[in-house]
């Protein structure tokens, strides 16, 4: 049945990209309904009703959404009935080589992620039909954007229902290249081109590496299928070997320091829903792979892997909110705040290593399901605060937050909507970033189990920068929603924006926040189904979970911690309720006064004297001055007797990824050196061409003899 | 019937090229070559079924086996694409100035020639046919590669000439002294045939075979443009009539292969597969290594197209140095699978070059915006070429890798893929910059050709379905074939 669901799932999605190719022709299609429906009048009447030029529009924006939809309510289906039901099942499909057909196995995990990407799916496509209005009078065709966007969503899920290495390739490249299509879809900015260029090498970088990892499993097992991987034995540097590689793959797709220079680059080109469903869903596709490859395909872990793992997500924490903190671009600051999420999620999977590999299986299994909690919550807040940023670039047609201000009044129901968003992803309580965040503070705070002295010691030093992490986040998303939402507005195309008029603009982003606040309020359930999953990839469940009733978390025993958002919920809304009564009744008979904010006496205060989100970062950007490359440069003109006044100041700012001139840089340069030097061997002499002809010749008989 | 078919293949296009001097009619010019691609391309068809039935066939000094005809099957597909494709692409070369009306049945008969002498070369049993129709290939190419007249294209036929027949004359010496070792054996009585050699090949002297095949090696090497015997082949791939480039990469190249192939088997028998294969890994490694920087550092869209052929080919003889079934097998739809889609990416590259009438990399932008099919079929074919799944150089990549990793040759991988990661990034980064963008003025916005869309779809269609599956009927030829090769 799951099974039935998840192909129902992939068709829809891969019909809805043919449908858009389709439905772009609009004469053709009215000439061949009008010659089918020539028997019916009555219908001959309605099919021209919808191929009007006047209708047409809306119906043809509306069919491009309509079956990634179903696409989205059949993964949730198929998650929900495989995470429900905890039954395997698998297939095969007639595709593929004549001796390796694609291979079908939907557990539990993969009908995880099929509910992550069901869940983000059906919001974009209630967010899809009223944004794309916006490309429907460019040069860009929607059917491009339909087409590829079928493509991607039916890549990821095939990632997750393949079951050999081959067929799990195919899928994972067919992901990577229709979304590198859609980075290119506004490809008339030379800045997309680079990026859509730059993200399709690093994927198939990253690509080369999985490869590399499953090869290595296949020259010992001599079969590509996964069945065949989970019954090998291998030795541990081989082991390693395969595991880093897959770190390396994955962590490149995943967005993880230092492979994540593409990432900030990519996400922010896409049309927005697209950068939604990028950031939200595809990134936890490749945490997919690390978990499939490394805690089900691999038969034995060590504390190693673990620690580098750690120590690769506490740096794509704390330097992608780093970087996020000095964007001002919306969609870039998503974009590195994916980078820290990612991180995140990293680091519980570092500690899951670490345990297993120190024998504290239940330990590791709390850090998987911390793992997998984020990885679900990410996805919501994450899809759904790059679709506010869609919705705002589409009504303001600014991306950054330096122009922006005064939001709340023009759009009070969707600042309503980012607010859950800001909170949920700064991990406060209640809502849902905090529970993920929560468990892997309880999976680090274990490391007492764990025998080796040097790990003791280094995963309170990880979980301080987590904490630190936690709290840039709330700063940074302070930051966001300060500047972008409240205060005056900073330009005129924000001045005259209102509310999006679009019903479904609003409806996809506020279903992610009620999920976000329904899962923050009660985790519980969601934590016991993931028993499933643990059970089926570990063999391990954390039994205890709800042990004190529904109401409460306590993932490691009932006397160590606990949690229940929902009474955290009544406290919050108790000490709200006494607060207004005490203050607001007492205060209630005087008289409220409103006036205008004090301004040092200048008189006229302007929207440029408002804190700026470049201000508001100076000093993080001061404290942590050696991660970024900070280029800042002053222009003053000055006039009067001795240059006493200044006329015009112009202040620049541009903070680059260091990343860029440390690794990306020198290595594209000393290639393209390489090659022009290695160019010379070819002088359009024959004479030459001839001698190198001999000597070749001369040299083998020579080799022979 | 296959016996017959035998001596009729090699007529067709000969009959065809004959026929065409008799009419100076464009149409009807172009009806004929269609007319005689088809008829190729079915008695071709006809034969395969014949061999899947029967077995190895052969006629005098020709012999028909399945490995011969994977290179058959190849040809007589890209020859029919090449005819639909001329049709839309003459008519436009004719109103632009770069072919002459009253040369054209020249230039038809030269085409059907050059493809006769390739059917020759697939078919010849006789390792001397198979030398005389070698040099056959490269006076009718040469021709063709001159054709525009301009003093590029003179050049680069020029050079073409002189570094393969000086190469190819090495091919022949190597061919001699296998007919020495062989006839010392079995007596002079058909020993320049393959068959008949490979029948007792292991009791050849293995020190003589070794030097036939190193000749050899270097000889048709030259030919199939293996590292560092290709430098002509850059020049005379950019400087061909695209139709003919298409021919010229997709397949001639590939019948070089095939002539070392032959010789590689005679030399695994006669002294270990290790010799062979270690030579041509050898090769291969250095065309994929010194193919890359040209690809990097390249303006002329066709020249990067062809240094492109020089790593493929290197890929193919990496596959068959890796050896065993699935490096061989890899090898072999490697052969197919480049050969297509190389002909579908000079087809893309010929219409951009015409509509922009550049071959300046840099000057040709926006493609998409002027010819979106054309521009979508042109990143299709780069994707492709740069080995990226669904498609299917994906497929045999991944198999001459897997070949790779069951030797465990972990230096060899390791360059070759350090070598494709480059590659693909110069190539996407050549083929994104023409096909996204604002279009340049120069670029002409008429609507896009039929003709040439269509032989480029088809073999799109086919470059896609190779992709996803391998049929049944084509698997059981290649898996026949790798006997041959491996067995």
């Amino acid at each position: 049945m799951s099974l039935f669901f998840a192909y129902l799932s992939v068709v829809a999605a891969l019909a809805s990209g043919f449908l858009a190719l389709a439905t772009d022709k609009r004469s053709e299609l009215d000439r061949l309904v009008r010659l089918l429906s020539q028997p019916w009048p009555k219908l001959q009447v309605r099919a021209e009703g919808i191929f009007s030029a006047a209708h047409y529009a809306e119906f043809h924006r509306n069919s491009l959404f309509i079956l990634l939809g179903i696409s989205g309510v059949s993964a949730v289906l198929a998650g929900g009935t495989a995470l429900l039901s905890g039954v395997v099942t698998t297939d095969t499909l007639p595709f593929g080589l004549p001796w390796l057909n694609w291979h079908i196995r939907f557990d539990a995990l993969s009908g995880f992620f099929y509910l992550l990407i069901g869940l983000s799916l059906i919001a974009v496509s209630l967010f899809g039909p009223g944004y794309v209005r916006e490309f429907e009078h460019g040069k860009h065709s929607l059917a491009v954007l339909g087409l590829f966007t079928g493509f991607f969503v039916a890549g990821m899920e095939l990632v997750l229902l393949a079951d050999d290495a081959f067929f799990f390739v195919i899928a994972w490249e067919l992901m990577s290249l229709s979304s590198y299509f859609l980075v290119a879809f506004q490809h008339e900015h030379a800045s997309n081109r680079r990026a859509a260029f730059l993200y399709l090498l690093m994927a198939v970088v990253g690509a080369i590496a999985i490869i590399l990892a499953y090869g290595v499993l296949a020259s010992f097992s001599g079969g590509l299928t996964f069945d065949h991987f989970r019954s090998l034995k291998l030795t541990p540097v081989w082991s390693s070997v395969a595991f880093t590689l897959a770190l390396i793959g994955f962590g490149m797709k995943a967005g993880l320091v230092p492979f994540h220079a593409w990432l900030p680059e990519a996400h922010p080109a896409a049309p927005s829903h697209v950068s939604a469903l990028m950031s939200g869903v595809m990134l936890k596709i490749a945490v997919y792979g690390f978990i499939r490859f490394t805690f089900d395909l691999l038969d034995e872990v060590f504390w190693q892997w673990g620690l580098l793992a750690l120590l690769l997500g506490t740096a794509s924490a704390v330097l992608g909110i780093l970087y996020a903190m000095q964007q001002q671009n919306l969609k870039r600051l998503l974009a590195y705040s994916s980078v820290e999420n990612i991180g995140i999620i990293f680091i519980a999977l570092g500690l899951a290593l670490i345990f297993f590999s120190g024998g504290q299986p239940r330990l590791g299994t709390l850090g998987i399901v911390a793992a997998l909690m984020h990885c679900l919550n990410h996805s919501l807040f994450k899809s759904l605060l790059f679709l506010g940023a869609g919705a705002i670039l589409h009504n303001t047609h600014e991306q950054s937050m330096e122009n922006m201000g005064g939001l709340i009044h023009r759009m009070p129901r969707l600042s309503g909507i980012f607010l859950i968003g800001c909170i949920s992803i700064s991990g406060l309580p209640p809502f849902n970033g905090f529970v993920s965040e929560w468990l892997i503070f309880q999976t680090a705070l274990q490391t007492g189990n764990v025998d080796s002295g040097v790990i003791r010691s280094l995963i309170p030093t990880a979980s301080a920068v987590l904490a630190l992490t936690s709290a840039l986040a709330a700063g940074c998303f302070v930051n966001v929603y300060g500047v972008a939402f409240l205060g005056l507005p900073r330009s005129r195309h924000v001045a005259s924006c209102h509310e999006v008029s679009h019903r479904g603009m609003l409806a996809g982003p506020a279903m992610l926040a009620v999920l976000c606040v329904l899962f923050g309020i009660f985790p519980a359930p969601v934590i016991e189904s993931l028993n499933v999953v643990t059970g089926q990839l570990v063999g391990n469940t954390l039994p205890q979970v709800s042990a004190m009733g529904w109401l409460w978390v306590s993932p490691v025993a009932q006397e160590v911690a606990s949690y229940s958002p929902f009474l955290v919920l009544v406290g919050i809304l108790l000490t709200v309720w006494l607060c207004y009564q005490l203050f607001y009744r007492q205060s209630g008979r005087l008289e409220a006064r409103r006036a205008d904010p004090w301004d040092c006496g200048f008189g006229g205060l302007n929207a440029r004297m408002q804190y700026s989100c470049t201000g508001f970062a100076m000093p993080f950007r001061r404290i942590f001055q050696p991660v970024f490359d900070v280029e800042e440069t002053i222009e003053e003109q000055k006039s009067g007797p001795d240059g006493f006044h200044t006329q015009r100041l112009r202040y620049q700012l541009r903070v680059s990824d260091r990343s860029w001139a440390f690794v990306y840089q020198p290595v594209a340069r000393s290639v393209l050196n390489l090659s022009k030097w290695a160019s010379r061997i070819q002088t359009g002499n024959i004479r030459t061409y001839i001698a190198y002809s001999f000597f070749t010749l001369i040299i083998l008989l020579w080799g022979i003899s | 019937m296959a016996e017959t078919l035998l001596w009729v293949l090699p007529l067709v296009p000969t009959v065809t090229a004959l026929l065409m001097l008799t009419t100076r009619k464009r149409i009807l010019l172009s009806c004929l070559d269609i007319a005689g691609s088809a008829v190729l391309t079915v008695l071709t068809l006809v034969l395969a079924c014949e061999v899947t039935d029967g077995g190895p066939r052969s006629l005098g000094v020709f012999r028909v086996d399945d490995l011969g005809l994977i290179f058959l099957l190849l040809l007589a597909v890209l020859t029919l694409a090449v005819s639909i494709y001329t049709v839309g692409w003459l008519k436009q070369a004719l109103e632009v100035g770069n072919m002459k009306a009253d040369s054209l049945r020249s230039y038809f008969a030269l085409v059907h020639a050059f493809v006769a002498t390739i059917v020759v070369t697939i078919l010849a049993d006789n390792l001397g046919i198979l030398w005389i129709a070698m040099e056959g290939t490269t006076i009718t190419s040469a021709i063709l590669i001159g054709y525009h007249g301009h003093h590029h294209g003179l050049e680069a036929a020029w050079k073409y000439i002189i570094v393969t027949t000086i190469g190819i004359s090495f091919g022949l010496f190597g061919t001699v002294i296998i007919y020495a070792a062989a006839s010392h054996v079995m007596g002079s009585a058909s020993s320049m045939s393959w068959a008949a050699i490979m029948s007792v090949a292991p009791k050849l002297d293995p020190g003589i075979v070794r030097i036939g095949f190193i000749f050899a090696l270097v000889g048709y090497g030259t030919k199939a443009g293996l590292a560092p015997m290709h430098l002509w082949l850059p020049d005379a791939h950019s400087q061909a009539p695209t139709p003919v480039s298409a021919l010229l990469s997709g397949v001639l190249i590939k019948c070089a292969l095939l002539a070392i192939i032959r010789f590689q088997t005679i030399a695994a028998a006669a002294c270990g597969t290790e010799f062979p294969q270690q030579v041509l890994l050898v090769f291969g490694l250095i065309s994929v290594v010194v193919a890359t920087p040209f690809i990097l550092a390249q303006h002329d869209l066709k020249r990067l197209l062809g240094y492109h052929s020089v790593e493929h080919v290197g890929i193919i003889a990496l596959g068959l140095g890796f050896g065993g079934t699935i490096g061989t097998y890899g090898a072999l739809l490697h052969v197919v699978n480049h050969g297509i889609t190389k002909a579908l990416a000079f087809f893309a590259a010929g219409t951009a070059i015409a509509r922009y009438d550049t071959r300046d990399m840099q000057a040709i932008r926006g493609l998409l915006t002027v010819a979106p099919i054309g521009a979508t079929l042109l990143m299709l074919a780069a994707l492709s070429l740069a080995g990226v799944p669904p498609f299917s150089i994906f497929i045999s990549e991944l198999m001459v890798l897997r070949a790779g990793i069951g030797q465990g040759d972990w230096v060899s991988i390791t360059i070759f893929l350090l070598m494709v990661v480059i590659i693909f990034a110069g190539l996407l980064h050549h083929a994104g910059a023409m096909v996204f963008g604002e279009p340049t003025a120069a670029a002409s916005r008429e609507p896009e050709a039929r003709s040439p869309l269509l032989a480029m779809l088809l073999l799109a269609v086919i470059m896609i379905v190779l992709g996803l599956t391998i049929p049944a009927s084509f698997d059981g030829h290649l898996k026949r074939a790798t006997e041959v090769i491996v067995d």
